[in-house]
């Protein structure tokens, strides 16, 4: 067979006029083509083609932090039964949860103490593994089971730091407020400080005296800079407290607030959830999809960087919103709660299921109560209309002096305990 | 019309998200079981992330999860994964085949996928999975379960560190309904097969691309050819294409399927490639036939002889292979549809263009023909080096 080379001609001079945006179109139609050939071809498990291909990073795997966990875990594997071993896993692995926000830490860690949870007979559950065990449930918002736990703990020894300051956060996100600050006082009778200001400074905040509150904690911050020097994770803890507080009362030193608490740590998820809100809240949507960029890993976080795509029309706005969809539906099946309230913003500002928002917002409302759980019920009431759930979120706004108009923007404090 | 484009372009963003599986940053690892007979196929994903954990994976301690590093590690990762797993039939433990080796991306990560074949001793009435991986390190994680009956009845479940199994009563799901659910999950099947396969999606590019351009010879003898002036003229010609390719692969799949023919898979893999590599080199230089039926009835003979690689052996009694058949066929057929949807509107919209015909057809023409002929080398000298 002859290859005869045939010239191709396209339609003559002047047969159709030459349409602007023709060009775009097409491109956008073969990236669209591009895309759909992608999604069918990646979808399916594949083998690589080349053995170098990486797979996967895992974060943060030359940290001190990590390697530390890990020389934990080998010393716990090699000494099965050793408490003092499964107590090192536990804290080095709560710890881990607390800096990358992933749960399956928590999860390392409670497997660690699983064997020294059942009392054996004439032996007492050690209180050491009990105070990490509610840590623990305080972090899967298993409340009620913590609050137990803590009972325990502080009926022995009732000044037990740890053991108060995880009551306050867990009374606190179930507006407990007067709870909360008995167990910040008794934390602040043995061990005055930076962070005995700060977790009376995160009550006060949701008790309608936002203004002391900043006020007071601006005072901490300066007159305990050593502490915040020896302990960072304080400082960051108070540095972001103040900066929501400064939000939520619409002070200039908001951002500021925020860049100090960045400066302490970067990659916190805590104080970037917050951080992205107050953006969010302020039409800076743009600086949240550059700040959130790489942390699509965390749920919370990657529904703050949807809201942001979705608020400047990014690309990336569709996979992240499918995304999202999928997690909830994995969490839906594994039996959790723990992002219910994320959830119910998801249906409710993104797939505008009003419906199934306000069936989150309520049963996340038996679970948590603070002003963005009541925020969120508030606004999915009002987009069904309903009543019951309107005056529950209104009596509790009434009874905490809450400033409506910024709970609803998003700018209000929320505990460390969510 | 450009609002109807534009929306055909949402479309396609739309198909393609929802392709990519569940994931949920806690530890989650996916097992499907698909019970045909006395076999159950087993699909089980683990996050390489637990996998490393659980056996070590990243050996050179750089923090990168390499393909070779999983693949050196691929007996302790059997090991670990068959010894945590078991599926029972009636009472009687399926003992596990060997183990394929895949890899997937979730949207929280890479993932390790094992897929074999656990071989009861009978059909399984009543099937049990026993799970208890990665709970002694981690107890937040879960296993989620999905069988999938040959009736293409879904049964869904979690197993916990304290629900560790789940049993399924098979002979409950298999009911009136079976025969559609039969119908339905064959022309998935085809479907599936065909947008998942992109060298079938290619192929039928390569031959729509065209549609839009009549040939004609000229008084000096010479071939050119200019766009058609209706959708009509389209239409027609696409539908003599597709029904033309339709036909012959529906010839052979049923040939090799009945086992009247049968080819080695690496002769009719590389055949399909080579089709494409003409189909895009007569794009771009005309050297075939201008009547593009013949040539879509010839190839359809080879690609028929792929697809029934990928149905594979089919032990039904007579009536439900056909009607089996009869549905994957209208599943590929339905999928073919659906890339015509993409294709002939676009290139009919740009057919009057002057960068249509000139750059976009030559273009995507040779980049496919040469992707295929990488193939086409790949597949018949056995190399195994193309990822797909």
């Amino acid at each position: 067979m002859t290859i005869e080379m045939k010239k191709m001609i396209g339609p003559g001079a002047g047969e159709t006029p030459r349409q602007p945006g023709r060009r775009r179109l097409a491109l956008l139609m073969i990236a669209g083509l591009g895309v759909l050939i992608a999604g069918a071809t990646f979808a399916a498990p594949r083998i690589p083609a080349d053995d170098s291909a990486v797979l996967e990073i895992l974060p943060d795997a030359k940290s001190l932090q990590t390697r530390a966990l890990r020389a934990a875990e080998q010393a716990l594997a090699a000494k099965p039964g050793d408490l003092p071993a499964a107590l090192a896993v536990a804290r080095a692995a709560i710890h881990q949860a607390r800096r990358e926000g992933d749960p399956r830490w928590l999860g390392h860690a409670s497997a660690a103490l699983a064997p020294f949870l059942t009392a054996r007979p004439g032996a007492q559950i050690s209180p050491d593994v009990r105070l990490l065990h509610a840590i623990i449930l305080q972090s899967t918002h298993d409340f009620p089971a913590s609050l137990d736990e803590l009972a325990i703990v502080l009926r022995a020894d009732p000044n037990n730091g740890q053991a108060l300051l995880t009551r306050a956060a867990i009374r606190l996100v179930r507006a407990d407020l007067a709870g909360a600050s008995a167990d910040c006082a008794a934390f602040a009778q043995t061990r005055a400080g930076l962070l005995a200001d700060s977790c009376t400074a995160s009550v006060m905040a949701q008790k309608g005296a936002a203004p002391r509150a900043l006020r007071a904690l601006t005072l901490s911050l300066a007159s305990h800079a050593l502490e915040a020097a020896q302990n960072p994770e304080t400082a960051a803890w108070a540095a972001t407290i103040a900066a929501e507080t400064a939000a939520h009362l619409g002070d200039t030193s908001a951002d500021a607030r925020f860049h100090a608490a960045l400066a302490i740590d970067a990659t916190d998820p805590y104080v970037l959830a917050a951080y992205s809100d107050f953006l969010l809240a302020h039409d800076r949507a743009a600086e949240v999809v550059t700040l959130l960029a790489s942390h699509t890993k965390n749920d919370p976080l990657l529904l703050r960087l949807t809201l942001a795509e979705i608020a400047v029309r990014a690309p990336l706005a569709a996979n992240h919103i499918a995304d999202l969809g999928a997690r909830f539906e994995a969490s839906r099946l594994r039996g959790e709660s723990v992002h219910r309230r994320e959830e119910a913003r998801y249906r409710l500002d993104i797939t505008h299921e009003p419906a199934r928002a306000l069936a989150l917002a309520r049963a996340n409302w038996q679970v948590q109560r603070e002003p963005a759980d009541a925020a969120i019920l508030l606004a999915a009431g009002r987009a069904n209309q309903d009543e019951a759930a309107i005056a529950t979120a209104h009596a509790a706004i009434a009874l905490a002096g809450w400033n409506e108009t910024a709970m609803l923007a998003g700018l209000m404090p929320v505990s460390q305990g969510s | 019309m450009k609002r109807f484009l534009t929306t055909i372009v949402f479309c396609l963003i739309f198909l393609a998200t929802p392709l990519r599986a569940h994931a949920h940053s806690a530890s989650t690892a996916y097992l499907r079981l698909l019970p045909r007979d006395a076999t159950v196929a087993v699909q089980l994903s683990v996050a390489l992330r637990d996998l490393d954990y659980a056996v070590g994976l990243d050996t050179n301690g750089d923090g990168r999860i390499t393909w070779g590093e999983v693949r050196a590690r691929e007996t302790a990762i059997d090991a670990y994964a068959l010894s945590h797993l078991a599926i029972a039939a009636d009472g009687a433990g399926c003992p596990p085949g060997p183990v394929t080796h895949l890899t997937d991306q979730l949207s929280d990560g890479a993932y390790a996928v094992l897929q074999f074949n656990a071989a009861c001793s009978g059909k399984p009435h009543r099937l049990r999975i026993d799970y208890s991986l990665l709970f002694d390190q981690d107890t937040l994680h879960r296993g989620l379960i999905n069988i999938v009956t040959s009736n293409g009845a879904n049964h869904a479940g979690v197993v916990s560190p304290t629900t560790r199994s789940l049993s399924l009563d098979l002979s409950a799901s298999e009911g009136g309904a079976a025969f559609f659910d039969t119908v339905e999950s064959f022309c998935v099947t085809g479907i599936d097969h065909l947008l998942t396969g992109i060298d079938h999606m290619l192929f039928i590019t390569m031959l729509l691309i065209p549609a839009v351009f009549v040939r004609k010879r000229g008084a000096d003898g010479r071939e050119t050819q200019v766009a058609a002036n209706n959708f009509r003229t389209v239409f027609v010609e696409s539908l003599k294409v597709l029904s033309a390719f339709t036909l012959a692969h529906a010839t052979t799949l049923t040939l090799s399927v009945l086992r009247i023919v049968y080819i080695p898979e690496r002769l009719s893999e590389s055949g399909i490639a080579l089709t494409i590599v003409l189909t895009a080199l007569d794009n771009i230089f005309h050297f075939m036939p201008a009547r593009r039926w013949p040539l879509a009835f010839a190839f359809g003979l080879v690609h028929g002889l792929g697809f029934a690689s990928a149905l594979g052996p089919l032990d039904l009694p007579p009536v439900a292979l056909g009607v089996a058949l009869v549905a994957f066929n209208l599943g590929l057929e339905m999928a073919q549809i659906t890339i015509a949807a993409v294709v002939l509107p676009l290139g009919f919209a740009l057919r009057q263009t002057l960068f249509y015909p000139r750059r976009v057809v030559p273009g995507i023409s040779a980049a496919v023909g040469l992707l295929a002929l990488a193939w086409f080398t790949d597949r018949a000298a056995g190399l195994g080096l193309m990822p797909f």
